[in-house]
C-alpha cells in the first residue's frame, strides 16, 4: 500500500513549485505604467514579475498589450500565444492576438479537417492534462488491482480502466497529430535574418516580418534551426518556453 | 637484403626518438631576424624549443603599434658530437606601423606541461621610404609587373587587375548590378598570406555578393609566371559621373632575399655554367635564401568608368529601381476572395539585374487592393548573384466586393536598350465577396508597413507612410496575476512530464505483475494441485523407506496412495471418486499401475499369502514405471463410478 502513497506526494512535487501565493508586486506596477501609458515601464515590470513567479495568463497578456502600445508586434504576439497556452478559452486573448497578428500582416492559417476538429475542442496543454490523469489512474487501478486483489470489485474497476483507456488514447492522438505547435516560434524583430548556417556571418536566405510563425527544428549554439535555415536566438522565441526569455 | 636494411633502419629510427626523448631538459630561445628593418617591410621572429614539445602556440604579448602574424613551424633534429638535439621553431612575422625601437617583453610558453619564460627580444624599424610600387598605407601597388632582381622589386611585381565581361556598351547605369573578376597576380615564387578581402574604395559604387572562396591558379603574363587568386562579384553603381573602379586587397608577401642566395651561389668556373639554370636558382634560392616579409596593398587603377543617370523619359509609375534584364515567372493569384480578408499572393521575377534594388510587382487594380510588405526569396543563378529568381509572397486585402480582373504589373529598366519595359501577367476575373472592407485600416496598413521596416509598395494607399498611433482597441489587461498552474507541455516542464508518464507505466506495469501473481497464488487448480503434489510426495517417500526396510504392507498401502493421487491429479478428480471398475476401464490390466493396484489388494486381503515374495525393489521400480504411465495417459475417458477404491 506504500506505493499508493507516492502518487499523490510525485504528483504535489510536480506542482508545488509551479503553484502557490505569489507576490504581484511588479505585476501591479506593470499595469500602473501601462495605465499611465508608460509602456516601455510596464513592459519591464512584468519581465521582472516573470522572473519573480510563475508565469500566469493575465502577466502574459498584459504584457502583450505592452508590447502592441509601443508598436512591437512581434513580442506582442509572442506574449499573446504564450497567454492562449495557459488560458486557452479567453476569449480577450484571442481578440487581440488577432488584432496583433493584423497588424503585423502576420496571417495565420489554419485549415482542420473534418475529422480532426475535435482534436481542437482542448488545447494542447488540457489534452496533455486528461492524458496525465487517465495516466495517473490507471496506474492507481493496476497498484489498488494488483495489493488488493479480489476485494477491489469488478464494475468501478472495469468503468475506471476503459474510460481511463478512451481518453488517453484520444490525448495521444491528439498531441501526436498536433505536436507541431509545441516547436512554434514567432519572429520578434521586423526583417529577421533567416542564415544558411548556424554562424553570424553565414550566407543570408530570407528575411522573416516580425510576428511570424515559425516552426523550430533543434537549437544550436544560439541558432534556431527552422524550415529554410538558421534563425539567431534574439530575433525569434518558441511559444512553449513560459519564461520571460525562453527556458 | 633489403628486409635486414629495413629492420636495420627502424631500430636506428628507434634508437634516434629514445635519444631525442631521453634528451636533457627543454630550453627556450626567440629571436629575430633581421632585427632592422624598415616600414611596410618584417622581421621573422622565431621561438625556439630545444629538447622539448610547445603545449599549444606559444603568444608572445607586443607593443600596440607591433604587428604580429603566425608563420608556421620548423622541426630540426642535430647530431652534435654524438649527441642528438631536436627543436621546434614556432616563425611569426613581425612588423610595425610606425619607425622607432621595439621591444616583445618576456612571455610564457609552455613546454612538456611546463611553463618556461622566453628573454625580451628588441628590433628597430627604419624611416626607410618603401621601393617603387610598394604601397604604404594610402597608396598601392599600380600599373604592370616591373622586372627586378632584389626581393622588394619581387614583391612590388604584384598587382591587382579587374575583368568584366565584354558589354556593348562603354557605360553604367545607376542601380545597375555589373559583374566583375577581381584578379590578384603575386610572383610564382613568393608566398602569400592574404590580409583583407578586396574592399572597394572611392564613390560611385558598392561591392555585392563577393565570393567567399577564391580560385587560385598559375598564369604567365609578359614571359613571367604568377600567382593568381580570383574572387568573382558584383559592382553596383550608386550615382552619376565619371568614377574609377578602385579596389584595394592586403596581402603579405614572402619573398626571397635574391641577392644574398647569389652571393652564395657556387663560383661559375666556365662562363655560362649550368648553375645558372632557373632550376637551379629555385634550389639555390630555397636552400640557401631568406623569405623577406612585405606588407602591401595591391589596387586596381580602372579607367573612370561612366555612369549615367536612369532616364526620366518613360519611367513608369510603379517602377523601383529594378534595372537589367527580367521576365515573369511563376505566379499565384486568389481564385476567390472576400472583402476584408487577406489573400496570399505569391510572384517570381527571373533574370539578370540588380535583385538586390527590386521591389515585388503590383497588384492591379490597385485601388481595389491594400497589399502588405512581402516575404522574399532570393536564389542565384550563379556566383555573383547577377542572375537568378526573386519570389515574393505578400498579403492582399481586397477593399470592396464586385466584380475585377486581376493582374500583376512590373516594370524594369532595361540598360542594354537603355529603355523602361513593363511585364504584367494575364488578366484573371475574380468575384469579390461581401461589400466593404472592415478592416484593417489605413492607418493598420501604415502600421504594418512600419513594423516590417521597409517600404511597402501599397498602389492606391496614399496614407502608408504614415505612422498613427494604434486605435484604442484592445481588450483592456487584467488587474489579477491569477494563480501560475502546472504546465507539462512547456520545453522546460517536458523532461519531468515524461518522467511522470515513465512512473506511471512502471506503476501500471508493477500493478499488473503484483495482481497476476497473486492471482496466480489463489488459484484452486495450482493449490489442488499443489496439495496432489505434497500428498504424492509424503506417500512415495513413506513407500521408499517401506521397500527399503521390506515392509510389504507399509509400502504397497503408500504406492496405492501415491498412485491414487497421480491418477486424480492427472484426470483432474477428486482421489476419493476413482472407482476400481474406473481404473479397470481405463488402464490396461498388464499396466504396471494396475499390477501394484492388484497386490495392494492382495496383501490387503491375504497378507500372509504373499508377504513371503515382497521383493522391494522390483516393487520400488514396478511403482515408478506406473506413476509414468499414469501421468502420460489421457484424462478424456468417461468416468463410471461403480466401486469405491479401497484406501
Amino acid at each position: 500500500m506504500k506505493a499508493l502513497h507516492l502518487i499523490p506526494i510525485l504528483l504535489l512535487s510536480f506542482a508545488l513549485p509551479l503553484l502557490g501565493a505569489e507576490s504581484s508586486t511588479s505585476f501591479s506596477k506593470g499595469n500602473e505604467a501601462l495605465a499611465s501609458s508608460d509602456y516601455q515601464a510596464a513592459i519591464d515590470a512584468y519581465e521582472n514579475q516573470l522572473k519573480e513567479s510563475a508565469p500566469t495568463a493575465a502577466l502574459f497578456f498584459n504584457l502583450g498589450n505592452a508590447h502592441y502600445r509601443l508598436g512591437d508586434y512581434g513580442p506582442a504576439i509572442l506574449a499573446y500565444e504564450k497567454a492562449l497556452v495557459l488560458d486557452p478559452h479567453a476569449e480577450d486573448i484571442r481578440a487581440n492576438l488577432r488584432m496583433a497578428r493584423d497588424r503585423a500582416t502576420a496571417f495565420e492559417e489554419h485549415s482542420v479537417p473534418f475529422w480532426m476538429s475535435p482534436f481542437f475542442w482542448l488545447s494542447l496543454e488540457e489534452w496533455a492534462l486528461a492524458g496525465m490523469i487517465a495516466l495517473v489512474v490507471l496506474a492507481i487501478v493496476s497498484v489498488a488491482r494488483g495489493l488488493a486483489g479480489e476485494k477491489f470489485s469488478r464494475a468501478p474497476q472495469r468503468l475506471l480502466v476503459v474510460s481511463s483507456l478512451t481518453l488517453l488514447l484520444l490525448a495521444i492522438t491528439a498531441v501526436a497529430s498536433r505536436h507541431e505547435e509545441l516547436d512554434r516560434g514567432i519572429v520578434l524583430k521586423s526583417g529577421a535574418k533567416v542564415r544558411l548556417s548556424p554562424f553570424a556571418t553565414a550566407d543570408v536566405v530570407a528575411t522573416l516580418p516580425a510576428g511570424r510563425t515559425i516552426q523550430i527544428e533543434s537549437e544550436h549554439d544560439g541558432f534556431y534551426k527552422i524550415e529554410n535555415g538558421w534563425i539567431a536566438d534574439g530575433d525569434a522565441e518558441p511559444v512553449y518556453a513560459l519564461t520571460g526569455s525562453g527556458d | 637484403m633489403k628486409m635486414r636494411f629495413n629492420c636495420a633502419a627502424a631500430v636506428g629510427l628507434a634508437a634516434i626518438f629514445t635519444g631525442l626523448s631521453a634528451t636533457s631538459a627543454a630550453e627556450v630561445s626567440v629571436q629575430i631576424q633581421p632585427k632592422t628593418f624598415p616600414t611596410g617591410r618584417g622581421g621573422q621572429l622565431s621561438v625556439t624549443v630545444t629538447g622539448g614539445k610547445f603545449d599549444g602556440t606559444p603568444s608572445p604579448r607586443v607593443p600596440d603599434d607591433v604587428i604580429l602574424r603566425p608563420y608556421g613551424t620548423s622541426q630540426n633534429i642535430q647530431l652534435i658530437n654524438g649527441q642528438l638535439s631536436q627543436s621546434i621553431t614556432q616563425n611569426f612575422i613581425v612588423s610595425a606601423r610606425e619607425p622607432g625601437d621595439y621591444t616583445i617583453p618576456s612571455f610564457e610558453v609552455r613546454v612538456n606541461g611546463k611553463i618556461l619564460k622566453t628573454d625580451p627580444v628588441s628590433f628597430t624599424v627604419t624611416a626607410g621610404s618603401p621601393p617603387p610600387g610598394l604601397s604604404n598605407p594610402s597608396g598601392g601597388i599600380q600599373g604592370q609587373p616591373q622586372g627586378g632582381g632584389t626581393a622588394d622589386a619581387t614583391a612590388s611585381e604584384s598587382f591587382l587587375k579587374l575583368e568584366f565581361p565584354p558589354r556593348a556598351r562603354d557605360h553604367l547605369y545607376v542601380g545597375e548590378m555589373a559583374p566583375v573578376r577581381i584578379k590578384a597576380y603575386f610572383p610564382a615564387q613568393s608566398r602569400v598570406s592574404l590580409q583583407s578581402a578586396p574592399r572597394p574604395e572611392g564613390e560611385g559604387f558598392t561591392l555585392h555578393n563577393l565570393s567567399e572562396e577564391p580560385e587560385q591558379s598559375m598564369e604567365v603574363v609578359n614571359g613571367q609566371q604568377y600567382r593568381t587568386v580570383s574572387w568573382f562579384a558584383g559592382i553596383s553603381t550608386v550615382k552619376a559621373g565619371q568614377y574609377p573602379i578602385h579596389i584595394a586587397l592586403d596581402a603579405t608577401v614572402m619573398v626571397p632575399e635574391r641577392s644574398s642566395s647569389r652571393r652564395m651561389r657556387p663560383p661559375s668556373f666556365f662562363g655560362n655554367s649550368f648553375f645558372n639554370d632557373p632550376f637551379f636558382d629555385n634550389f639555390f634560392d630555397n636552400a640557401f635564401t631568406q623569405l623577406v616579409p612585405h606588407e602591401i596593398t595591391l589596387s586596381s587603377n580602372g579607367d573612370p568608368l561612366d555612369i549615367r543617370s536612369l532616364p526620366s523619359e518613360g519611367r513608369p509609375e510603379n517602377f523601383s529601381g529594378a534595372v537589367g534584364d527580367f521576365t515573369l515567372g511563376s505566379y499565384r493569384l486568389p481564385a476567390d476572395a472576400t472583402a476584408g480578408e487577406p489573400r496570399k499572393i505569391r510572384v517570381t521575377i527571373e533574370g539578370r539585374g540588380n535583385f538586390d534594388r527590386m521591389s515585388a510587382p503590383i497588384l492591379e487594380p490597385g485601388s481595389e487592393w491594400k497589399t502588405y510588405t512581402p516575404k522574399t526569396e532570393f536564389k542565384p543563378g550563379d556566383a555573383t548573384s547577377f542572375s537568378g529568381s526573386k519570389t515574393f509572397e505578400f498579403s492582399a486585402v481586397p477593399q470592396a466586393g464586385g466584380k475585377q480582373e486581376v493582374k500583376l504589373a512590373f516594370s524594369y529598366f532595361d540598360p542594354s536598350e537603355g529603355i523602361y519595359k513593363n511585364l504584367s501577367s494575364p488578366a484573371i476575373p475574380l468575384k469579390v465577396d461581401g461589400t466593404a472592407a472592415p478592416s484593417p485600416s489605413p492607418s493598420a496598413v501604415a502600421q504594418a508597413t512600419a513594423a516590417n521596416g521597409s517600404a511597402t509598395p501599397t498602389a492606391g494607399d496614399p496614407g502608408q507612410s504614415e505612422t498613427e498611433k494604434p486605435p484604442v482597441d484592445l481588450a483592456p489587461p487584467r488587474l489579477t496575476l491569477g494563480t501560475g498552474l502546472p504546465v507539462l507541455t512547456t520545453r522546460a516542464a517536458r523532461p519531468l512530464l515524461w518522467t511522470l508518464i515513465a512512473v506511471c507505466g512502471l506503476l501500471i506495469a508493477a500493478g499488473f505483475v503484483v495482481g497476476n501473481l497473486r492471482r496466480r497464488r489463489s488459484d484452486p487448480h495450482r493449490i489442488a494441485a499443489r496439495r496432489f503434489e505434497h500428498a504424492e510426495g509424503e506417500a512415495l517417500a513413506r513407500a521408499e523407506s517401506a521397500a527399503t526396510n521390506g515392509d510389504a504392507v507399509a509400502f504397497f498401502d503408500a504406492a496405492r496412495r501415491a498412485l491414487q493421487t497421480r491418477i486424480a491429479a492427472a484426470w483432474n478428480r477428486p482421489a476419493e471418486s476413482l472407482t476400481v471398475a474406473e481404473l479397470r476401464h481405463r488402464l490396461p490390466s498388464d499396466s504396471p499401475a494396475m499390477s501394484v493396484f492388484r497386490q495392494a489388494d492382495a496383501i490387503a486381503y491375504a497378507p500372509q499369502a504373499t508377504l513371503d515374495q515382497f521383493d522391494g525393489e522390483h516393487w520400488r521400480s514396478i511403482l515408478h514405471e506406473a506413476l509414468s504411465e499414469v501421468s502420460n495417459r489421457p484424462s478424456s475417458s468417461p468416468p463410471s463410478p461403480q466401486l469405491t477404491l479401497t484406501s
